[in-house]
């Protein structure tokens, strides 16, 4: 199992894959590639990032032995190495990977946009989305965070987040659809909801609410405006099951359409003349128009209810006599109260719901008012609900004189405060705090007043009693004709006979079981009010919904509690989240943006809606404050975009076993949050920015497509400065993240490059430019480029507000005096270091390994990249911040290592695939199918597809054409298989994307109807094609049929490809044995390959017999001795000492080698795999007075002094020490090692006798990682640093004092701080001699035929992605004579270089063919030109060949090594050499077909 | 370049590695360009041989851009 999939995951994947092990790789994001698949390009070569792990990606996504588990975290590990087994758990992606073609086109559909984190934030993406372009896998994935608590605090679910996110983007009609899916009155809800989901809104802790009801009631406006479309009836499949709902509110018909959308026959009685219950009837025309609520009953009723109006049902009985087989009981709660007081019963006494609903029928209208009550003048309304302000401000509009009066206090009125406060704006009087005594009357029995007291409190007794303390002789009277009484409502329930089996609760609502909303008759449900007394028409909703689906339910015959879910949690934002996000820029304060209302002389005469709709602009706005909380927000856009059937978004998280020998932990690094150092003002100045963001810039996929911009004004930056050291190198952080000078340095080359007017300046403290190449990088930065570098830590940044530059202040000291510089910048970058984030840190401790203080792995003694847990691995920045090429060597290190331990498993899990035998198509015409994808609407949305299918069918040799909508669906794929066999096809095109991304799978499908996989070719059409001629139709049309006429012309000219195996020889050969060649015989050999492993030296041992000091807490002589010890004992190898190799010939697999001992005696060995580990050595130049005077000594002497063995040229210890750093070639390349030795060196020194005067002369103290800490200890401990330039070298002298009689040293250095010389007498001077490469390496880079570099060190296939290969095969380095380095890091690299050596060795035979070079050696002149020109060293000259004119010795091309790139075949001057698959004339028939749109002949050989 | 009603026709050898890859980045990034140029993937810029392009155009195209 390997965790993590950056780099370092993908190449140990490959690795152990390769090796014939299974590997599970855990990758918590969507798709695998780290960290590096974010870079633009690499240092120090420039490459591209992408394109250099693309290849990786791809072939890591297919390989058959790695199975990628995305989106999953591994929670623990039991069992022991060989033996373990983990758990992982598995997030939804809630996209079926093996379904999805990652066409787009859900990313397209969904509408929530959140903040890009591979963008790092610089741009949006969406919540369906692909994490970068070239993802593996290619597929996409739909992020969720859980419920969005608006939807949460919804009585009905409504998914408020995603019809905002749709109103943002203008889709009117999508976001209707949203809100029916949850709730069928949004015009209704829109207007007079209580809105749950604003009080729980998120926005709230940061500003005010999202005004949610209002654009809902928005977005109904908007789709309202346009005729209603007619609704299509449901097709009734149950007939037999009819179902009965009385009443038809809210909740009888909100069940009504879910029950008949089941198929169920449904019939709704209705006692009143219209439908829609209280809400047509309690609520007020200018909260509410009719002409809303008929057209949203009107949906429902369309659907094919039949609608029963003025149908009071009298019997429930029956209903069921007729034949219904349910009945759902939905009456709401309209029977007013008329509280028991004197005077109620006169003239003039009224009931709320009787009121509203007499003024809703029309009775008042026109001032008639009919058979209704007479309504007087002057009108006293008693209550302060809700219910109670509505009859009082429609009393207002009927032109009446208006009282309300309240047992509650003003603070707490049950109405809504915003209600009240309009009521006494439009002229209601309100009396709070009253208690009713008695309605006054004349003696005609008419009303002519009310009388109060005053209420001091109020409470209410366990049983419901009311308890009312009043004020003495606080009795007043309002005069007054009409009383209403508006103090609560009930069901009216009398139809409900007492024996029908159906209880009543002491509150007379119907009593159900809570969860199913069954009443105690068999068949009976209630809901709605008549259930929970008076609610809010959303709960009304909420309660059809769920009896509805109890019903349903039921009549299904299932068991009527529905199935648990697991349920996901509620989005409630911390207010540390929100902090963090208004911090990082994410959230800005925005307060809500007001919905219009018409004034109170304008309304207060009629029923004229109050509130206005927001306008477009409006609504958009106030939908962009949306924080988007669920990230996805259900609305169901990309499920209905999908055209594979792709999407669940109810899948599960999964937790998962795996049985598992070993594991390598890869998971990375996270870059340092910058926000946290504040000085520095990232997140409040818009143009400070990190370096990855930077490296977003430049990107060419990036969000500005490789634009440089400002983010404050969108302008080009022209001054640009690169800050060192954010989060490395600090009080917080006591290492350097050893990535960041040279990733400053790169990304200041590539904007120059891009843009060369730019000014640009990195601050910094020292330059770490310490591994291969990275020195010369540097100073070409300088030197060609024109980079300033300034050796100054910035303490912090202003901000000019008016134009946003940036400004600080620098010491600079380059000149001849130490300035104090104020400079102002147009961008600042702030170079963040690596830190471990929290969950890797909780991984490290679910697996029970040690981790230090920061997070980081700890590994074992002489063992480096091993954890404290046998068998579990730590590769990467997880062990200690690094590149991307050490990454990769550890990665193959620990796949070696693993290797080592499990060999005996190798191919025990792995599979093979059974195809059927090829069929000759040699004699065969061709037959050529062609297969045309719509890709959905990716290919088909912008160009004519069939047109291009017909056309393919017109063209010569084609026998088959067709269009797919996703060919490379599962379906397709079977399809095409089974074409080939039933049409007799031999070549197969398909036009569609990718070959990088597709070709395989299509192979694939023409081998298994048993094609060889080479009769296959591909036209992009869409990649190439249709997107980037998205504005042209025709034109895309015309190029479309262009690209395959050209590739159905190369297919009639496909020949099969053979491939032949080749056996390979299981031997290793180990060249060199120091630490790293003893490492790598050991890894090999105790995996069970026999290795020779040949020292030209006496014994073994190399360099490290020199290194006495521990670093690390090692003792180097042990590492030694135990590793002489278990090559003594391992029987695997075969030690030649004394010896060289004389004479190598053979490729990968089969290598054959002499060996030439000192005594002249020769031994030819046969091998499979090369590791040259030849190691380095110490330079002695005359540089500083070396070799002049005893006490000027190397550092490797001065290590052996102070530890015993070797002996001082003092007769004393000496007090006095000077080290100057960067010695000879040093100058030149950085020889990486040397500044942390001579560091471990002075406190040695200094803890054998602490007063001893250490002075370390450096020009960059280079100490990388963790080594950060040496140096703080040495300056802790006394040791002085005096920094020189190159131009300002220091300069040793040997003397005699006056008044002495002995030479004395005196060294001489300019100090840039002190501005000054400073002299120094010391007694020794120790010279930090560079490691040079053995001179034995120019000798055997041409027996091996391998590169070395200008330094004279082996060169590797790729500095990032192959540290460890030879461009030629089989052949691998590792140690000093790749590079100067550690003797852990030799090591690793060691182990890494078996575990390359593995992939070879554990097969039983190499597999060759395909796309490579044939020579024909009759026509060969053996010119030498392809042995010349190719990279790879493969042509060689054969003796016994026949070549052109019968001359013996011709040109022959390896098939087993050959690369196919096809140079020799383009240079060779005799055209002897053709490239298989890529001949000349597969090649021109593209070419001609293209300019021909009639087909030509073309001669199916080459010439 | 500009379209002009003569229907002219580029030929781009494109290694496959970087610059088909890379006209595949720009497909998925929408980034428009003229018709007329037709992408043919080639394993390496090092298999142009100086005869492809010559024959191309002797065949009727009329440019020849080699990218990798």
């Amino acid at each position: 199992m390997v965790v993590g999939g950056g780099i370092a995951g993908m190449q140990a994947s490959l690795d152990l894959a390769d090796q014939g092990f299974k590997v599970y790789l855990v990758e918590k994001e969507t798709a695998i590639g780290g960290k590096m698949a974010q870079l633009d390009k690499t240092f120090p070569t420039n490459d591209c990032a992408m394109c250099t792990i693309s290849p990786k990606l791809v072939e890591t996504g297919s390989h058959p032995n790695i199975e990628i588990l995305t989106n999953a975290e591994v929670l623990d590990v039991s069992g022991n190495v060989g033996d373990f087994t983990a758990r992982v758990h598995q997030k939804p992606r809630y996209i079926d990977i093996d379904k999805c073609v990652a066409c787009n086109d859900c990313a397209e559909a969904c509408p929530v946009g959140i903040p890009n984190p591979f963008n790092e934030g610089l741009n949006n993406k969406h919540a369906a989305f692909k994490l970068y372009p070239q993802a593996v896998p290619n597929a996409y994935a739909i992020e969720k965070a859980g419920i969005a608590p608006c939807r949460d605090a919804c009585p009905a679910g409504q998914r408020a987040q995603g019809y905002i996110a749709l109103i943002q983007e203008g889709r009117w009609d999508d976001s209707m659809r949203v809100i029916k899916m949850d709730n069928p009155f949004p015009g209704i809800c829109g207007r007079i909801c209580n809105h749950r989901c604003e009080d729980a809104c998120n926005r709230n802790k940061v500003d005010e609410p999202i005004n949610i009801r209002a654009l809902k009631r928005f977005v109904t406006d908007k789709v309202y405006e346009n005729p209603r479309e007619p609704i299509i009836p449901v097709e009734i499949t149950n007939s037999d099951q009819p179902v009965a709902i009385i009443g038809a509110g809210p909740c009888g018909l909100t069940a009504a359409q879910d029950i008949i959308k089941e198929g169920f026959p449904v019939t709704v009685f209705e006692a009143m003349p219209v439908a829609g219950g209280m809400l047509r009837l309690g609520v007020p025309e200018y909260r509410l128009p009719t002409r809303i609520i008929e057209r949203e009953v009107q949906d429902i009723i369309d659907l094919g209810i039949d609608l029963k109006l003025n149908h009071r049902i009298e019997d429930l009985d029956a209903l069921f006599d007729q034949g219904f087989k349910a009945v759902l009981i939905s009456v709401g709660a309209h029977e007013g109260i008329r509280l028991p007081i004197p005077g109620a019963n006169l003239d003039g006494v009224l009931i709320n719901t009787l009121f509203l609903r007499d003024v809703r029928l029309g009775k008042y209208d026109n001032g008639v008012e009919s058979d209704t009550p007479m309504l007087g003048e002057r009108v006293v309304i008693l209550g302060g609900g809700n219910v109670a302000i509505d009859c009082a401000r429609t009393a207002i509009r009927l032109g009446k004189e208006v009282h309300l009066a309240c047992l509650e206090d003003r603070e707490n009125m049950p109405a809504h405060d915003w209600e009240i406060e309009a009521a006494i704006a439009e002229g209601v009087h309100v009396y709070p705090s009253r208690s009713f005594e008695r309605i006054l009357g004349d003696p005609e029995g008419n009303v002519t007043g009310m009388e109060f007291l005053v209420v001091e409190q109020f409470s209410f007794d366990e049983s419901g009693g009311l308890h009312v303390e009043k004020k003495p002789d606080s009795k007043h009277e309002i005069a007054c004709d009409t009383v209403i009484f508006s103090v609560g409502q009930r069901a009216g329930l009398a139809f409900i006979p007492d024996d029908a089996g159906v209880g009543i609760t002491r509150a007379n609502t119907i009593a159900t079981n809570p969860n199913t909303l069954a009443a105690t008759r068999e068949g009976v449900f209630a809901a709605g009010d008549s259930v929970s007394g008076t609610s809010f028409v959303i709960e009304a909703v909420a309660s059809g919904h769920t009896v509805g689906q109890s019903i349903i339910r039921y009549l299904q015959g299932k068991p009527l509690e529905p199935p648990p879910q697991p349920e996901l949690p509620v989005v409630n934002l911390s207010d540390q989240e929100i902090s963090d996000r208004i911090a990082r820029g994410e959230i800005v304060h925005q307060s809500r943006v007001p919905t219009p209302e018409v004034q109170v002389d304008e309304r207060i005469h009629n029923f004229v809606e109050i509130e206005q709709a927001y306008d477009e602009e409006s609504a958009k706005k106030e939908a962009a404050r949306c924080l988007s909380c669920g990230i996805c927000s259900e609305c169901n856009s990309c499920v209905i975009a999908c055209g594979t059937d792709a999407i669940d978004l109810n899948m599960f998280a999964q937790e998962k076993t795996l049985n598992i020998g070993g594991i390598i932990l890869a998971p990375g690094y996270q870059t340092y949050q910058a926000e946290l150092s504040q000085e520095y003002g990232f997140g409040r100045y818009p143009n400070v920015i990190t370096s990855m963001q930077f490296e977003r810039l430049l990107s060419a996929s990036g969000p500005t497509l490789g634009h440089l911009e400002r983010i404050s004004d969108k302008t080009f930056p022209k001054r640009i400065a690169f800050l060192q050291c954010i989060g490395s190198r600090d009080q917080n952080h006591d290492y350097c993240s050893s990535v960041c000078c040279m990733y400053a340095t790169k990304e200041a080359v590539l904007a120059k490059d891009h843009f060369p007017e730019l000014d640009l300046h990195i601050f910094l403290m020292d330059m770490r430019a310490f591994s291969k190449g990275y020195q010369q990088y540097y100073q070409r930065a300088q030197d060609n480029y024109g980079i300033h570098y300034h050796r100054s830590r910035i303490s912090g940044i202003y901000e000019d507000p008016a134009t946003h530059n940036l400004s600080f202040i620098y010491a600079d000291n380059e000149g001849d005096q130490l300035e104090r510089i104020r400079a102002e910048f147009d961008l600042v970058v702030l170079s963040v270091g690596m830190e471990i984030s929290e969950s890797v840190r909780n991984l490290g401790r679910q697996l029970g390994i040690e981790l230090d203080d920061y997070g980081f792995c700890h590994t074992v003694q002489f063992n480096p990249i091993e954890s404290s847990r046998p068998g579990i691995y730590a590769v990467g920045p997880f062990r200690e911040p690094k590149d991307i090429s050490e990454s990769v060597v550890e990665a193959s290190g620990a796949a070696g290592a693993i290797g080592s331990i499990l060999g005996q498993s190798r191919f025990t899990l792995t599979t093979i695939k059974d195809y059927p035998p090829e069929r000759d198509v040699s004699e065969e015409e061709p037959r050529v199918g062609v297969f045309v994808c719509h890709c959905g609407t990716n290919i088909g949305g912008y160009l004519d597809v069939p047109e291009v299918t017909e056309y393919a069918a017109t063209l010569p040799h084609i026998v088959h054409a067709e269009d797919n909508l996703y060919t490379c669906s599962q379906d397709s794929i079977k399809h095409i298989t089974e074409t080939v066999i039933e049409k007799g096809l031999n070549r197969v095109v398909v036009s569609s994307c990718s070959t990088l991304t597709h070709q395989p799978l299509f192979r694939d499908s023409i081998r298994m109807a048993g094609l060889n996989p080479y009769l296959f070719e591909m036209a992009n059409i869409r990649n190439q094609c249709s997107w980037v001629h998205s504005n042209d139709k025709p034109k895309a049309t015309a190029k479309a049929k262009d690209l395959v006429r050209m590739s159905a012309a190369r297919a009639a000219l496909l020949t099969p490809q053979n491939t032949v195996n080749v056996p390979i020889d299981k031997h290793g050969l180990v060249v060199g044995g120091g630490a790293a060649g003893m490492t790598a015989a050991l890894t090999l050999a105790e995996s069970g390959f026999p290795v020779h492993l040949v020292e030209k030296n006496p014994e073994l041992g190399g360099q490290l017999r020199h290194i006495f000091t521990p670093l690390n807490g090692k003792d180097p002589q042990k590492i030694l001795n135990e590793l002489v010890h278990r090559i003594d004992s391992n029987q695997n190898i075969a030690v030649h000492l004394n010896s060289q190799i004389s004479n190598t010939s053979g490729f990968k697999g089969n290598f054959t080698s002499t060996l030439i001992t000192d005594h002249g005696l020769e031994e030819t060995i046969n091998h499979g795999v090369v590791i040259l580990t030849t190691g380095g050595e110490e330079y002695r130049g005359p540089e500083y007075g070396f070799g002049s005077d005893p006490r000027i000594l190397t550092q490797q002497n001065f290590e052996e002094i102070i530890t015993g063995h070797q002996t001082s040229p003092l007769d004393k210890d000496p007090d006095s020490i000077v080290m100057i750093l960067c010695v000879g070639p040093a100058e030149k390349y950085c020889a990486r090692i040397c500044c942390t030795v001579a560091i471990k060196n002075a406190l040695a020194i200094k803890q054998q006798k602490p007063d001893t005067q250490v002075t370390i002369i450096y020009k960059d103290i280079r100490t990388y990682g963790f080594k950060e800490r040496l140096y703080t200890e040495a300056r802790e401990q006394g040791v002085t640093f005096i920094r020189y330039d190159i131009d300002h070298k220091p300069e040793v002298k040997i003397s005699q004092p006056s008044n002495s009689n002995e030479d004395s040293l005196t060294v001489l250095a300019w100090d840039k701080t002190l501005q000054r010389m400073v002299e120094i007498h010391p007694d020794l001077v120790v010279l930090s001699m560079p490691v040079i490469p053995n001179p034995d390496n120019k000798n055997l880079s041409n027996q091996f035929k391998v590169s070395i570099d200008n330094e004279g060190f082996f060169m590797e296939a790729h500095v990032k992605l192959r540290p460890i290969d030879f461009a030629t095969e089989g052949i691998f380095m590792a140690g000093m004579a790749h590079y100067p380095k550690f003797i852990d890091e030799s090591m690793i690299q060691a182990q890494a270089a078996a575990s390359r050596a593995f992939r070879i060795l554990s097969q039983d035979s190499l597999i060759a063919g395909g796309r490579v070079a044939i020579v024909d050696p009759e026509k060969c002149t053996g010119c030498l030109t392809c042995v010349r020109v190719c990279p790879f060293e493969v042509p060689i000259i054969k003796p016994d060949l026949v070549g052109v004119g019968k001359i013996m010795g011709a040109a022959y091309i390896e098939p087993a090594v050959c690369q196919g790139c096809g140079i020799c075949s383009a240079e060779c001057p005799a055209k002897a050499i053709q490239l298989m698959h890529f001949t000349a004339t597969q090649m021109q028939a593209k070419v001609h077909a293209l300019v021909q749109s009639e087909p030509v002949s073309v001669p199916l050989l080459d010439p | 370049m500009t379209d002009t009603d003569y229907e002219y026709q580029i030929v781009a050898y494109s290694c496959t590695y970087c610059a088909y890859n890379a006209a595949d980045l720009a497909g998925g990034l929408r980034m428009q360009y003229p018709s007329q140029v037709k992408i043919v993937e080639i394993p390496c810029t090092g298999r142009i041989d100086i005869l492809l392009p010559l024959k191309a155009i002797e065949a009727g195209v009329d440019g020849v851009m080699v990218a990798g």
